[in-house]
């Protein structure tokens, strides 16, 4: 995935979060783990986490996505096809 | 093998741990310092999200034309929702108020019915639908006062069947809709005897010979019993080859609406023709019998004709 669409989608999960849209993150956040590696999902819990003041207790969104970003890792190489060719087919 | 256009010359298999290892490493260490320095993250998350920060606010609280269209489309939809959920509670609470009313209106029919004193008020506890047999379940027996034989109303007038079995608390009625139960019916209109006989399913038919007049809605009583208005005749089924028609009645009121009934406590007193006729033929000796008058004035000439006068209408 380019960059700039990596970017929209980060900024709209982000935007999602903030604006209390949560299922509408999920299923982005989903998406952008199943096309991505995911690492910047919990970057953005971070981010978040921070602004709900959430490090003062338990940074719950940043545990979630760190969990998540772990079982698509996990997942994934199930659902990914290779040709002859050891290529991926996604 | 196909190729889509998705597939990528990478190899997943033999990805480097590099990339991974460095990812992990930032994150542990921005956590660390989020929960070492929370006031920090605070800060520097605040800083990061303003934008967006601002741009939700903006959606929310601006006046401007898009953030008001949103906005009212939002609440236009919470707005049907929230009608929506109370359309559903309204029609529910007036499902309650309608059955509520419907089963007032049937306790004061049958409070009309139990002005008898001879009758009690049941509740139907099975109908031929639920039941084994064509009979209905009601809530009062022995205790209550119904015995067999006792007719079963709806409504005031409007006879149904005849109590068959008692038990302490219930008893079951026999309709005369039941197949097989046959009685005797008087149509009102045609002003004519017939037998009237139970074909199941809520249906009576009678029989009646060609040339009698008989309609749709016309009356059915039933004389056995006191104020027996059976029902009305809802089809006639006649052809003129045919040597009887036959009229179908139905009771007013559906066996499955049926919710209260009223018992009459006196049973139906079953009579055959022979006694029937037995007591026809009492009645017209005693309105003939000139018992009361004394008939020594009629003849006092001639008591041998006295004597055999007497005998004579004793005969009769």
């Amino acid at each position: 995935m380019r960059i700039f669409i990596r970017l929209i989608f980060l900024l709209l999960i982000t935007w999602c979060l903030v604006a209390q849209f949560y299922i509408a993150a999920v299923l982005l956040s989903l998406w952008y783990l199943f096309k991505n590696n995911g690492y910047e999902l919990v970057l953005i819990g971070i981010l978040i986490d921070g602004y709900y003041q959430a490090f003062y207790s338990v940074p719950t969104l940043t545990i979630c996505s760190a969990v998540m970003v772990i079982l698509a890792s996990l997942i994934k190489p199930q659902l990914l096809m290779y040709t002859e060719d050891n290529e991926v087919v996604s | 093998m196909q190729k889509y256009s998705s597939t990528k010359k990478a190899n997943y298999r033999h990805a480097s741990h590099k990339n991974y290892r460095s990812w992990i490493i930032i994150l542990t260490v921005v956590i660390s310092v989020g929960l070492l320095f929370p006031w920090l993250i605070s800060r520097v998350s605040a800083i990061v999200l303003f934008p967006i920060h601002y741009t939700t606010t903006w959606v929310k609280t601006s006046d401007r034309l898009f953030p008001s269209y949103l906005r009212s489309k939002a609440d236009l939809v919470s707005e049907i929702e929230s009608l929506k959920s109370e359309i559903a509670t309204r029609g529910g609470t007036q499902m309650s108020i309608n059955r509520l009313l419907e089963e007032n209106m049937q306790l004061r029919g049958m409070n009309k019915a139990s002005v008898f004193d001879d009758r009690v008020v049941a509740r139907v506890l099975a109908r031929p639908d639920t039941l084994t047999y064509d009979l209905l379940q009601i809530d009062k027996g022995i205790s209550d006062g119904v015995v067999e034989g006792s007719p079963v109303y709806t409504g005031v007038d409007s006879v149904l069947g005849i109590v068959v079995h008692t038990a302490e608390d219930y008893s079951f009625v026999d309709l005369f809709t039941s197949p097989g139960f046959k009685s005797t019916a008087f149509i009102i209109g045609p002003n004519v005897f017939s037998s009237i006989e139970g074909v199941g399913g809520g249906v009576a038919r009678v029989s009646l010979p060609q040339g009698v007049s008989i309609r749709l809605g016309q009356l059915v009583i039933l004389p056995n019993v006191s104020n027996g208005i059976y029902g009305e005749i809802v089809r006639v089924e006649s052809e003129p080859t045919q040597p009887e028609q036959y009229g179908y009645i139905t009771p007013p009121l559906a066996m499955n609406s049926l919710l209260y009934v009223s018992v009459g406590l006196k049973p139906v007193q079953v009579k055959s023709d022979f006694i029937i006729d037995e007591q026809v033929r009492e009645a017209i000796r005693k309105s003939t019998r000139l018992s009361d008058v004394p008939v020594l004035n009629f003849s006092s000439s001639s008591q041998v004709q006295t004597t055999s006068s007497e005998e004579i209408l004793n005969t009769n």
